[in-house]
């Protein structure tokens, strides 16, 4: 990081502390909001891209958010939470672009407020309750200066009623390697062929890398997770995807993989044209795309032969219980 | 390199400057602007007002200016002659900030940054942390209006601080200087990401063409560009301009260029 705006309260803590000791070259501005850096106007995602900021602070205000209608995998209760905005990947597809001014990150050093929140929500019911992880960026990614999925673990230990997703395309999965595995937790990786990955998820680790990464997960005792989303339209994608399922499913133990979900590729369309904008000569945002209720997507028919033929293939490798269906492309 | 403005205040903050980088004068009736071959220099006169409204009328002027660099004097906490870099820039009087987008660290060795403070009469209440000037915001509230933070900058060379006055500043020592901190505005005009942006010259060049012999709106043209955008991206090649310019009207243009990109298939 060459420049690290750190918010006034909370400079002190030995967190912020902590993280600044990394980069002792960076230059440090004092800020009183994050706002005031992250959402002040005139800035360009794309060119901050190429060199982003860090920016610590506290998450004020309410840090677990329920989730879309239909987005779970099997649990009636389910939440989001955000400690990080902005991913260190630069996934073409990504609504990051087009949600957010700015491509700096953002790291809330309040984490004990995040799990005590998590914890409160949990007691409200006696149902277990789901809590996503990597909604706002990648899991893990940062995992080695922010060390948060490693204490997120510390509290989920003591909430056996919570489950959590941890959902990345990281291979930093070293706090997970050096610890037991938690029975309330899934770790669950975005896929897609590596040609796509090649294509369009820029500065992510390839798709053979990730696999590795489950592997060595499972290996440990780890519950898995495969979120193949988005499902890109290409003129190969049978063999794409198929050529995909093959090497995933011959490296896992199929058994043990705790979930598997497909997601349709959707773009609100105010992000949509912000993202065209940034990147006029991206082909996957050039192509044909259809408007419905104020997102952009492929048509339905396109939408639901994706899905139909990933359907078909998951069926040669895993049972109907591993699989959460996308409601919406029902 | 895109075409960088330096906007400086003063004659004594121009001259080094003028020298080096080889401007010479640039006609215009009411702004003291200057050309050379990596873009322009403004000499805008002191204060805020001056600022802003030198700037946006330079922009207005110019529209091909890319970045715009405020290099000048200030005075703050650090030796006589420091160079030093604005990590923001606050408006005394409004309390409005701007935080450039700053090139990194390896790009601009050695340099400190501070917070530029504009105030609209000189303050002598130094503090290492910040650098009081009478221009930066003015510059700031301007540019920002039409570049991004990543391509507006500012450099100041400390002239005054507790142990010497303000009043001991001469043009002669602004001269001295502002010279030496040219190293230091050279590199930063280097290190502007100007390789991030996305290219639409191929784009702009077919669609002037079009524009110029089909009689196209506003509107129209804006789809056009999009249309030509998605066309590039999809084909990796602009259409034929030829027969492009043999259907005769817009509608006709669109149509053709829709059909085409419907036609693309994507392999990965």
């Amino acid at each position: 990081m060459d420049t690290i705006y750190i918010e006034r309260d909370v400079i002190s803590l030995p967190r912020t502390q902590a993280i600044l000791a990394r980069y002792p070259n960076a230059r440090k501005v004092s800020i009183h909001r994050y706002t005031e850096v992250f959402n002040a106007p005139a800035q360009n995602f794309r060119t901050q891209k190429n060199n982003p900021s860090l920016i610590l602070a506290h998450k004020y205000g309410k840090r677990v958010l329920p989730t879309p209608p239909g987005y779970h995998i099997g649990g009636e209760q389910n939440y989001y939470f955000s400690h990080m905005f902005n991913c260190i990947y630069d996934c073409r597809y990504c609504f990051l672009q087009g949600m957010y001014r700015s491509a700096n990150y953002v790291v809330f050093v309040n984490y004990e407020d995040f799990f005590e929140d998590i914890k409160n929500q949990s007691l409200m019911t006696d149902q277990p309750s789901w809590y996503f992880s990597g909604y706002d960026c990648d899991s893990l990614a940062l995992e080695p200066m922010t060390n948060f999925i490693e204490l997120c673990l510390d509290a989920f230990s003591t909430m056996p009623k919570a489950m959590l997703e941890i959902r990345t395309k990281s291979t930093q999965i070293r706090n997970l390697l050096t610890r037991p595995a938690i029975d309330n937790c899934v770790v669950a990786y975005s896929l897609s062929p590596g040609n796509i990955v090649t294509a369009e998820e820029h500065k992510t680790p390839s798709l053979a890398k990730r696999i590795s990464a489950l592997k060595s997960l499972q290996q440990h005792g780890w519950k898995v997770g495969l979120r193949f989303d988005p499902l890109l339209k290409a003129e190969n994608f049978e063999q794409l995807y198929s050529d995909m399922f093959d090497q995933v499913f011959s490296e896992l133990n199929t058994d043990l993989i705790h979930s598997v979900s497909l997601g349709p590729f959707r773009l609100p369309k105010p992000f949509f044209k912000k993202m065209i904008r940034l990147y006029p000569e991206s082909k996957l945002l050039a192509a044909n795309m259809n408007t419905r209720d104020n997102m952009l997507s492929y048509d339905e028919q396109t939408e639901r032969q994706l899905f139909s033929y990933c359907e078909t293939q998951l069926q040669r490798y895993i049972s109907p219980r591993q699989y959460y269906p996308c409601v919406s492309v029902q | 390199m895109l075409p960088t403005c330096i906007i400086t205040a003063l004659p004594a903050e121009a001259r080094p400057l003028i020298t080096y980088f080889g401007f010479s004068a640039y006609n215009h009736p009411h702004l003291r602007l200057y050309q050379s071959d990596c873009g322009y220099l403004l000499q805008c006169g002191i204060g805020k007002l001056n600022a802003a409204t030198g700037t946006a009328t330079m922009l207005q002027y110019l529209p091909d200016v890319a970045a715009i660099i405020n290099v000048g004097i200030a005075g703050s906490e650090h030796p006589v002659g420091d160079t030093v870099i604005a990590h923001s820039v606050k408006d005394q009087s409004s309390d409005q900030q701007w935080y450039p987008h700053l090139p990194p660290v390896r790009q601009l060795p050695g340099l400190k940054s501070v917070q530029v403070i504009t105030v609209d009469k000189p303050a002598d209440d130094y503090s290492p942390e910040s650098a009081f000037d009478m221009e930066c915001a003015g510059v700031f509230s301007a540019a920002a209006k039409v570049l991004d933070l990543s391509f507006v900058q500012s450099i100041k060379v400390i002239s005054d601080n507790s142990h010497s006055s303000i009043e001991d500043i001469s043009s002669n020592s602004v001269i001295e200087y502002i010279s030496n901190a040219v190293p230091a505005v050279e590199q930063l005009m280097q290190s502007l990401p100007f390789d991030t942006l996305p290219s639409s010259d191929a784009v702009n060049t077919l669609s002037s063409l079009l524009t110029e012999k089909i009689h196209y709106t506003t509107t129209e043209t804006h789809t056009l560009n999009q249309l030509l955008h998605r066309y590039n991206a999809l084909v990796g090649s602009m259409p034929c301009k030829k027969s492009l310019l043999n259907l005769n009207n817009a509608k006709s243009i669109r149509r053709q260029l829709m059909s085409d990109i419907d036609n693309v298939r994507i392999s990965y």
